[in-house]
């Protein structure tokens, strides 16, 4: 017989990290410090033999707290929130090696869940993005030949042995077609797409337990959602036809850069694509962009989100800073497209069309209506749950505050961003996103993007691009 | 009559030729030294004069498989490379030479390769073992590593050589990739071992 919450929580060890010494706040500071300045180790034999158990030790450590916080409200759950996540960071970095795709991307499917929002793991895992140990070259044109047939020294005209990015995945390495293109060649470490599946599916068989609870439905369609998302991010061929449609939803004159893809040099592994010059974010930052420039990326980057949702009926779940290139033409490079997803019939009319009436009506009822089918509340519920309502209202109002603004709206505004983080934190409180798996990536899609543009600090004609892109839709009255 | 050495070189060929294709259509234990003889076209016990057993064959047409990979090795072998690197090399280009024996690569691990000790077993699993241990030793001597600890480091370099191959033999996934992880880690825990031990 399955055990029932209580005994499933009891049997949950309080400290699952348990080989960590117990480390004071200062020292928890200090190694975060000290990791966030440093290159990723590579690990030595010790750490190294123990790369099997970190994965387990780490997926548990996060379930443990995941599972605790809904059943418990004590009042050190932020110490203990940051505590699990410090330690988990710290135990990621130490031995992150082959696994280090499938353990950020297990990290990144219990951060979406906002009962745990890390900041702190979420800052070290924008780092991986872009400093994650590389493969060898050895390793490289071994895969490589399995993959295409040849070595790459025979494949390309050049072919740089050094990766010049990272990715939780893989990495990306510089080279030159013979027909004289130069093209980023974005490599897979072996494997890891399968070892992320068995995560997922071992995840699943972990929370089983909690079948009897009434959020199994709503949370084992959510990791279906969150295993398809993933699915798709590991699947070259997919990124690959998700490119091909972004690039021709992109005009010319619309400043935005998606790269070619080269078929004949790629397969679910390996994706070779034309290569986009432009700065990183955080070169771009550092540059200190004037408020125009900012301005005007900060809008590209919304038409980026904005064309394939209204155009395409795709939601572009990954609004990470890594993805995006600042040229000194101006243009934006939109370079990874790993992370969309096509909405369906229902969830289109639902979301979209539903959804931009119930905003744009003076009538509050109408919104409410609209609120009781997105929920699937009955009539009842509705009545029962102001809480959830509530919470649900504002969130909607908090999305669309940009969208209701006549001029450039501020996104840079802290107080703007951290009402997203509190009203995401109540809303998970009250579970209320779990009812369409849809939902969660819709949100995350919208509060990375808000992240992304007060990281800018852009200001934004929200409305007018709002406005622009919808208007082929025939839904502006 | 009397057999040249050209001919008996020739028949040695026939007969791995053949074997390699009847281990591969009806497998390695169901082939029997008698089916083998039967479709070289000759006696048994002639085919006893060349190999002794079908592990035996299975040995030769890995050595074969392996002098192929010391060719490639050289050929690709990459200036400025890490030791990682070149141990990589080493093995993965072994894999992709032993390839079309994979199905068969057990029975050559168990009669062949279960030790590093050069003195056991038939002449050419000594010869193989011995090629072994020489490539990986002047590897390491080029990386400067201390050949003082050398007599640790055959043991520990065997046991990961012959486990990527062992999990090579039965790996299922596609182009067998997780075996070129599993390479990646078992070389990167090596040379760990190495610099922490030095």
């Amino acid at each position: 017989m399955a055990p029932n919450i209580a005994e499933l929580i009891a049997a949950l060890p309080e400290d699952t990290l348990d080989d960590v010494p117990q480390i004071s706040d200062d020292r928890l500071h200090a190694i975060f410090e000290q990791l966030s300045t440093r290159p990723v180790p590579v690990g030595s034999f010790q750490r190294l033999w123990a790369i099997g158990g970190l994965q387990a030790k780490l997926t548990f450590a996060y379930l443990a707290y995941y599972v605790r916080t809904w059943f418990h409200s004590s009042d050190n759950k932020e110490q203990q929130l940051i505590e699990t996540n410090l330690r988990a960071a710290f135990k990621t970095l130490q031995t992150m090696g082959y696994l280090r795709g499938a353990v950020m991307k297990v990290g990144q499917i219990l951060a979406a869940s906002p009962e745990i929002l890390p900041d702190q793991f979420a800052e070290l895992l924008e780092k991986l993005h872009f400093e994650a140990p590389p493969m060898h070259y050895s390793l490289l044109r071994e895969h490589v030949e399995n993959e295409l047939g040849d070595d790459p020294g025979e494949i390309f005209d050049d072919f740089e042995t050094e990766s010049f990015a990272a990715a939780s995945l893989g990495q990306v390495h510089r080279a030159r077609l013979r027909s004289g293109e130069s093209v980023a060649v974005k490599i897979q470490y072996p494997g890891i797409a399968r070892t992320i599946r068995t995560d997922i599916a071992n995840l699943r068989r972990l929370l089983f337990p909690l079948r009897i609870s009434k959020d199994w439905d709503s949370l084992n369609a959510q990791f279906g959602e969150a295993q398809a998302v993933l699915e798709s991010e590991t699947d070259y061929e997919q990124e690959s036809a998700s490119l091909k449609e972004a690039r021709a939803a992109f005009r010319e004159d619309d400043g935005i850069v998606v790269p070619r893809v080269y078929d004949q040099y790629s397969t679910r592994r390996i994706l070779t694509m034309e290569l986009v010059d432009g700065d990183d974010y955080k070169k771009f930052l550092a540059s200190n962009p004037s408020q125009e420039v900012r301005n005007r990326f900060g809008e590209l980057i919304l038409r980026t989100g904005m064309r394939l949702y209204f155009s395409h009926r795709l939601l572009y779940s990954d609004f990470h800073p890594g993805n995006f290139l600042f040229r000194e033409d101006g243009r934006l490079g939109f370079i990874d497209f790993g992370g969309l997803r096509r909405f369906n019939d229902e969830e289109w009319a639902l979301m979209a069309r539903d959804g931009y009436f119930a905003m744009t009506t003076s009538n509050r009822q109408d919104l409410l209506d609209y609120i009781q089918r997105s929920l699937m509340f009955s009539d009842q519920e509705m009545e029962a749950r102001p809480d959830v309502v509530g919470v649900v209202e504002e969130w909607a109002n908090y999305y669309w505050q940009p969208l209701r603004f006549d001029g450039r709206f501020d996104y840079g505004d802290p107080d703007y961003f951290r009402l997203g983080a509190s009203l995401w934190k109540k809303a998970a409180k009250l579970r209320v996103l779990r009812q369409r798996p849809v939902n969660i990536f819709a949100h995350r899609c919208n509060f990375e993007l808000c992240a992304l543009l007060y990281r800018l600090r852009a200001q934004v004609e929200c409305r007018r691009i709002y406005e622009e892109e919808i208007e082929a839709l025939g839904w502006l009255v | 009559m009397r057999i040249t050495a050209e001919a008996k070189q020739e028949t040695r060929s026939r007969i791995l030729e053949i074997s390699k294709r009847l281990f591969r259509d009806h497998g390695f234990e169901e082939t029997t030294v008698r089916d083998i003889a039967r479709e070289v076209g000759m006696a048994t016990g002639t085919l006893f004069n060349y190999f002794r057993s079908k592990e035996e064959v299975a040995i030769a047409l890995a050595e074969e498989a392996l002098e192929k990979a010391r060719l490639q090795f050289r050929r690709k072998r990459h200036q400025g490379a890490t030791l990682q690197e070149d141990l990589f090399l080493h093995v993965s280009t072994q894999l992709r030479a032993l390839r079309p024996i994979r199905q068969f690569i057990n029975p050559v691990i168990e009669s062949a390769l279960a030790t590093p000790f050069p003195e056991s077993g038939s002449e050419s699993s000594r010869r193989m073992r011995t090629e072994q241990i020489e490539t990986v030793s002047s590897v390491l001597n080029e990386h400067t590593v201390d050949p003082e600890r050398w007599s640790m480091t055959v043991p520990i370099y065997w046991s990961l050589y012959v486990g990527v191959l062992a999990f090579w033999g039965h790996d299922s996934s596609p182009k067998q990739e997780d075996s070129l992880a599993m390479l990646d880690q078992s070389i990167n825990m090596f040379v760990a071992w190495l610099e922490t031990a030095g």
